[in-house]
Formats: C-alpha cells, structure tokens, sequence
C-alpha cells in the first residue's frame, strides 16, 4: 500500500476520535508524518479501564490435534490472500478468526469482514486501550468444508475487508484433528485486549513438564495489530515467561504491511519456534521476533504451571491473541489479578439444608439448585471484601477438589475449579473441606462402621480405629489441597482452614421438662470421634503451612441437632433411627426410593441453619489476624 | 403380650424331614402360647386367596392372603418407575411354597394384621415390610425357618412403627446384597418408645460392599433386641435397642444403646485426646 494512503487513513482516523486527539493531530505539520501504529497514547490508568478485563480463555481444545495459525491484512476491494496449511489427513474440528480494528480510530465495525464471500460474524466485540475494537468468531462452518475436501499443504482463502484502512487484519487460528499426531495436545485460545501497561496469566497443565520427553510442546503465538517496526521503530511488546525476559522485540507489521490499516502479526504460518537470539534488544524490523515461541528454556522439569507477562512500552500496540500449543495438555489459563476473599468447601459453605438442596451441578455451581435458607458464611464475610467468591459445592470433597484444580475443570459443570479460584485471591481464603472425604454425614454408614466390631471382638468396638484410618486415608489428598494453598499464600492472603463442629447434641430434647428425652450417646459420640480425627488430621497439615485454624466445636456444643437451640437444620439424633436410611426403603406409597431415604437424612441434617452459618461466620472473624 | 420363641430344635428336624411346618395361632399369639405344630404334606397350605381391590396402584387385600397371592398382586401394581404396592389387612400366612417376586414391593400392615411364615422360600427384588402408611395398631410377624433371598439389586426392610410391634425369626436364611435392616422402634408418634425383635438362630447376608449392610434396632427406650446365635454376615453391622443381648459363639454381647453409649464416649474421649 503507497504510504500517500497511510498518512490520510492516519488524518481520517484522528477525525473520529475526541478533541483531544484531533487537536493533537491538526497541530501535526503535514511534513513531519506521523509514525504509523501510533496515536495519542491514553494515560495508564485510562488504558487499563478500558481493557480491564485482558485476555480470557475461550477455546481450550484437547486431543490428537494440530493448529494452523495465520494472519492477513487486506488492502484492496479484492482483499488479501490467508494462506492456512492442512496437514495430511486432517479435517477442521474449530476454526476461529479474529478481526482487529484500526487503532486510534474509535469506530466499530459495522460491515463484516469474508472470507471467501462469506461473512465473518462480529462477535465478541471488545474494546481495546488504544481506542480500537477486536472481535472473534467461530468460523468453522466457513472453512471446514473447503480444508476438509483440500490436499495436504497450503490452502487459500480470499479475505476483504469492506473498510480496509478501519481495520488492520485478520487472524486465523485453525484446529485439525489430526490423524499424525500420537499424544494429547491442547490448544488453547487466549481472546481480548491485553492492558498495553501489561497483564499477566498463568497456564496450568494436566502433569508436570518432562523436558525430556520428545512428545513435550510449549508454544506460543502472539497475535498483535497496530504495532509498527519498519526501520527499527520501537513499538514493541516484552514477554516475560516465569520471571524471565523471552522477547523485548514482539509486534511489527509481520503479516500486513507497513502503514495503518495493516499492521498485523501472528506468530504461525512461515515462522519458526525458535525465540529472538537476545530477549533485552528491541526490534531492528519487523521479523526481528515472529511472535511464535518455545517456552520450553523457561521451564523446569515438574512445573505444572507456566506463567506469562506482557507490556507493551509504547502504549499503543493491541494483543489480541495468545495460542498455546501444548504437552503437557492445558487444563486452565486464569488471567488477570484474583479476588480478595475466596471461599471454597462443601455444602456447609453453602446455605442449603437437605430438603432444599436439588443436587445438580452442572446447573448450579454450589451444586444445589434452589434458595438456600440459610445465609451461607461466606456471604456474611464477603461484606468487608471489595471482591470476593464463593466457590463451596455441594458433597464436594477434598479429592474432588485436587483432582478437578489438576484437570483444570470441574468433572461435572463449566464452573471453574474451586483451588484455582483459591490460588489466586489476595486477601483471605477459607477452607471447609474434608467431610465428605470422611463420608461424616452417611449416618447410617458410620451407625455400622462403628457397631459392627462388637460382633466380632465382642465389646472392643474400634470406631476410633476405622474414623482413624480413613482419616489418615484422606491425608495425601489434604497435603495437595494445602499445598495449593500455599499459592494463595503467597499471594498475601491469610488461609483459613474451618475445623468441623459436632452436628449432634448428646440428648434428645423433647416434652415438656425434656421428660420425653431421649440419650443420644451413640450417635453424639460417633460424631464426636469422626470430627476429632478428621480435625486432626486438618490441623496437622494446616500447621505446617502456617495457614490459621478456626475451631468450630466448642461454639457448636450443645447446638447440636436434637437441642431445643440448634444450630443445625437436623431435628433428631437417636441412632436408632438413621438405620432406617437404606437406598431400598422404598417408601409409601412407592414412588422414589432416594426420597424416602432423603427423608430420613432429612432428620439427621448435620448443615449449619442461619445460628449456625453465623456462628461460622462468628469463628472466622474471630481467628483471622488482625 | 409377646411371641414365645418356639423350640428351633423341633423346627430343624421336621423341617428337615419335610413333614412339618409351623401353623401360627390364628389370632394373635400370647407370650405363653406357642405356635401351633401340625404335621402336613409337602405342598401349600394356603388359606383362601381372595382377590384384592386395587386402587391408585395399591392393591388391597382384606382377607388373609398366601405368597403366589402377594406375589400377583406386587406384579399387578408395580410399573416401570414404581415398586408393586399392596396392604394386607389381614395379614399373610403360608408355609412350604416356594415363589419369585420379580418386582420391587411394598407391604403395608395395619393394625392387627399379622405375618407367618413358615418353610417358605423367596426370592425376589427389594421387598419392603411396613406399617407406617396404615393404621396403628400392633403387629406380629413370625418367620420359621424359611429362605428369602434377594437379587444382586436387593435389599430386605422391616420398619414397624408401634411400640407393641414384634418380629420373631427362627431358624432361616435371608440373603439381600445391599442390605438387610429390621426397625421397631415404636416411633409411629414421639417420642418413640418399644418394639421387640427375637432371632433364633437365623443368617442375615448382605454382602455387597456398597450396601447398607445388617442393622437391626429397636427404639432406645423400652425396645428390646434378643439374639440367640444369629449369623450376621456383612460388612457392616449394627443391632442396638433399650434392651439388647445377642448371643454369639456362646458369648453374651450387650447391645444395649447405653453400653454402646458409654462405650463410644470412651473412645470420643480417646479421639479427643490424640491430637
């Protein structure tokens, strides 16, 4: 494109965005023309409102699969030529493009950009710090059918912009399943509008990093508009990958050409994963850095996690793209800074009592659809947070909770795995887990477990033994949990780790004078030697990360269900009456079998009511350091 | 007024021989009236079957009825989401048949319908035995020396809900892989107080690892468990009552709520204290 047009798409642009900008520009004499990929550089703050949000994952595709990346800038009524490559055998399993505006412009995109005639949807409008627009949008139907039918190689597409000088270009990111490729890979697609004062996120991974391993594959690609390099211009961005500089050099006109409206790179297509020979030094032109890297030098063997910042000097430069391609596989990128307070456990985080709680979890992320009748804890605090989140799921465990954060998802439902919430707060954490691990609230189960042995040893019942062993089987799935933990830690925040409370009173309290009482020895004292192991086995491990215990039992004692002022939903707490709670209680009439057994659950309801999420809330406050 | 436990030896032997069944006392038995022992042939001795009214799935038989009896009625209302549901008003009596219930099914007992069962064999899905959905009144049900035993996806609930309620097994096999789980606890209206429960020698099996295993309880005031020599083979295990001694390998253990309270409290102490 003649640099003639260049300097009156840069004029027309400054037409549209504020006085300020004008201003700036009409005071600009004619002969001195205004470097490309510059505009009036927004101050920080102002920069970082606007892209607040940075990067987010939107496409994390796992398995035998491979990716062509490229980018194309279209400068003519017969648009610009985007050259993907089919490996043998592959067919398309997504495609995804996206588009980014001209910066310093300040105009939306009403026409849609083809491809091959067809139009690209304007999804996923995000506004970027340098007053411009980004979209995305998944353009499989559009490129599958020709990919699919093509031979292996190079494959065309003719891409037209109606308005070539309002947009800078276009990126493709296109994933094959594969048929050559032996192991699981990911690619995961990172869409937005990075701060230029930078960002940062965190890629986590489903094993540790084997540098050895021929099949381990860490790279990125950085998709950058409005960024100009030609004769060593310094417009560029710095990549940093766990604390080490990878690239001072990222951006320049790589895909595109050297004026406004063209100013495109992706690291793909036509670039090698080698990294820039020296990180400190800026660019020297624009392939001085093709934005594809390895960041294989930048890890250790066993790290699972990889950390990437960008920043963006200049202040005038658009990431709008990160794609990892990866092995290990990636489970999660979470971007961006974390939530003061994060509250993670199990259904005691929750409000919700048994009747009320519609067990679903891929509905609902506590993983009870319904209105809790109790204010849940965590909710009581989060008052005196700017930020905070509670992350508790229904019967959620321990083990659940480590293997969901290593996978990077939950096992059921979209929601985020609560460890990885946890990791990144800043504040406070609150821990309530392990009940489940301990199976503390089948009853029934621990009814058996606990009077069994006298049929056997005759009177040595070992309830202490069996609550001892499956609290010591819990154990490796705590030392996980808290050694996630430890991130969030050293963040600043405090973690707290709740202490579980006896949900039962020792007697059965009823008639008038408790004359119709009721001892409740056996099932008060069963409860009473689950929680002490499983406690012990919390506060050991808490200790050693120094993380602050907030004990619960001595605020619960004599709240328990079956008091007149209980704290709990629970009504009774003879033990005799759990056994009934059998799946094959068939109930009456028949109808649902697991309604008749909830019934009696229902009984037996160990969750906090309103006192008892209070008094939660109470013990909380009253053990974090000042 | 409570069943006398009958003489398992005279039981065992006639059972043996296929000559003998036990006939129960047609009304309700007294504490010092045994049941009574008639010879038979091999084959039923089923009373009169009438059939039942069936409304809103339930069928209702008001005339005692036999097993081949039960068993059509739990076929005839159970549906594909629903387990077969049937009140015997007055009550079950047989001895030596042999039937398949093929459906889950509910039994309810209202007042004074009684169950007695003798050299019969069973098998079949779950099988539910209650009187909480009909009137109050007390219930017997006696078991002689009979096999019931349940599909893989099988348990055996007795929950009686009065606090004269007694159930009496001698002799027996009862296998049920998710469980087996006999309640009298009286607890038909708080506070809940009796139930009696007498086994004389039989086995209990329940054996999956998922189940629910054996528990036997009566309330912890006033209920009373006795067991002599019973084969309780589970994983998991739980008999207990006011009054409670089970007798096993010539040893006398004491199940009593209160011996397994302070029992429990000693190691809640322990737990405690290991920190």
């Amino acid at each position: 494109m003649p640099a003639t047009r260049l300097r009156r798409g840069k004029l027309l642009s400054a037409g549209l965005v504020g006085i300020c900008v004008v201003g700036a520009l009409v005071a600009t004499p004619a002969a001195a023309e205004p470097t490309p990929g510059t505009g009036t550089r927004p101050a920080a703050a102002a920069a970082r409102a606007a892209a607040s949000n940075g990067l987010q994952l939107k496409v994390n595709e796992r398995g035998r699969i491979s990716r062509s990346v490229a980018a194309v800038a279209s400068d003519t009524a017969a648009g610009g030529t985007l050259t993907l490559r089919k490996p043998a055998g592959a067919t398309v399993r997504r495609a995804y493009a996206a588009v980014a505006t001209t910066g310093f412009r300040g105009t939306r995109l009403v026409e849609p950009v083809t491809v091959d005639g067809e139009p690209i949807a304007l999804d996923n409008e995000v506004a970027t710090g340098i007053s411009s627009f980004n979209y995305l949008a998944d353009v499989t139907g559009l490129l599958k059918s020709k990919l699919d039918s093509a031979a292996a190689g190079p494959v065309t597409f003719s891409v037209v912009e109606p308005q070539p000088d309002a947009v800078d270009g276009e990126i493709f990111v296109v994933v094959f399943d594969d048929p050559a490729v032996t192991v699981d890979l990911t690619v995961s697609l990172l869409y937005g509008a990075l701060s230029p004062t930078g960002d940062e996120y965190q890629v986590e991974l489903a094993t540790p990093i084997n540098r050895g391993d021929r099949n381990t594959r860490l790279e990125m690609s950085l998709g950058i508009s409005f960024s100009y390099q030609s004769a060593g211009t310094q417009q560029f961005s710095t990549v940093d990958v766990n604390g080490q500089r990878l690239t001072s050099a990222a951006g320049g006109e790589d895909d595109g050409a050297d004026h406004d409206g063209a100013l495109i790179t992706v690291g793909g297509e036509g670039d090698a994963a080698a990294n820039p020979a020296d990180a400190q030094t800026g660019p020297s032109e624009p392939r001085s850095d093709d934005e594809l890297y390895d960041l294989l030098p930048f890890v250790d063997d066993s790290d699972r996690r990889v950390t990437v910042r960008t920043a963006n000097p200049s202040l005038d430069d658009n990431i709008l793209l990160a794609v990892f391609t990866m092995n290990p596989p990636v489970t999660g990128i979470t971007t961006g800074a974390g939530p003061d307070y994060v509250a993670i456990g199990d259904s005691t985080t929750t409000g919700f009592s048994i009747p009320t709680c519609r067990e679903d979890r891929e509905e609902s992320a506590f993983g009870c659809v319904g209105t809790p009748p109790a204010t849940p804890y965590p909710d009581r605090i989060a008052g005196g947070f700017d930020d905070a989140n509670r992350v508790g799921i229904w019967g959620y465990t321990i083990r659940e909770a480590v293997r969901d954060a290593d996978n990077g998802r939950n096992a059921k439902g979209p929601w985020r795995p609560q460890l990885l919430e946890a990791e990144e707060a800043r504040q406070l954490v609150t821990v309530s887990l392990g009940a489940n691990d301990i199976r503390f609230s089948d009853v029934p189960f621990w009814l058996r477990e606990c009077l069994a042995r006298q049929f056997t040893t005759l009177l040595r019942s070992t309830c202490n033994e069996a609550a001892k062993t499956r609290a010591e089987a819990m154990r490796p799935d705590v030392v996980k949990m808290m050694n996630r933990l430890d991130k969030a830690r050293s963040n600043g925040a405090e973690v707290v780790i709740l202490l579980y409370y006896n949900p039962y009173h020792i007697r059965k309290e009823a008639g008038p004078f408790n004359l119709a009482s009721r001892d409740c020895s056996v099932l008060w004292a069963m409860a009473e030697i689950i929680i002490a192991n499983l406690n012990r086995v919390l506060r050991q491990e808490a200790e050693k990360h120094e993380f602050t215990l907030a004990p619960l039992s001595q605020a619960f004692s004599g709240h328990g269900a079956g008091a007149r002022d209980s704290y709990v939903f629970g009504s009774d707490c003879d033990a005799a009456g759990a056994a009934s709670a059998v799946k094959f209680n068939l109930g009456w009439p028949p109808v649902n079998t697991g309604d008749s057994e909830k019934e009696i659950h229902k009984r037996f309801d160990p969750h906090p009511n309103g006192k008892g999420t209070q008094t939660q809330a109470n013990q909380v406050t009253t053990a974090v350091k000042p | 007024m409570r069943w006398k436990l009958t003489i398992a030896a005279g039981v065992a032997v006639l059972a043996a021989t296929g000559f003998g069944v036990y006939r129960a006392a047609p009304s309700r038995p007294s504490i010092d009236e045994p049941p009574v022992f008639v010879a038979a042939g091999h084959g039923r001795s089923t009373p009169h079957d009438p059939g039942p009214s069936i409304a809103n799935g339930i069928a209702t038989f008001r005339k005692p009825v036999g097993l081949a009896t039960l068993t059509a009625a739990c076929s005839a209302t159970a549906t594909e989401s629903r387990a077969g549901a049937v009140i015997l008003e007055r009550g079950l009596v047989d001895a030596n048949t042999t039937v398949t219930i093929n459906v889950p099914c509910a039994l309810q007992l209202p007042r004074g319908a009684n169950v007695v069962l003798s050299n019969v064999r069973v098998t079949s899905k779950t099988l539910n035995i209650g009187d909480a959905g009909v009137s109050a009144g007390d219930n017997v049900i006696t078991v002689n020396n009979s096999r019931f035993t349940g599909s893989a996806d099988a348990g055996l609930l007795v929950e009686l809900t009065d606090p004269k309620d007694n159930l009496t097994v001698n002799l027996g096999t009862f296998t049920y892989p998710l469980g087996v789980s006999v309640q009298l606890r009286g607890d038909r209206t708080a506070p809940d107080h009796g139930g009696s429960v007498i086994l004389n020698r039989p086995t209990f099996v329940a054996k999956s690892p998922d189940g629910a295993g054996i528990a036997i309880s009566t309330s912890t005031s006033r209920g009373n468990v006795v067991g002599n020599e019973p084969v309780l083979d589970a994983p998991r295990v739980a008999v207990t009552g006011d009054r409670c001694t089970v007798t096993m390998k010539h040893k006398k253990i004491d199940c009593r709520a209160a011996t397994l309270g302070a029992d429990l409290k000693r190691q809640a102490a322990q737990a405690n204290a290991e920190r």
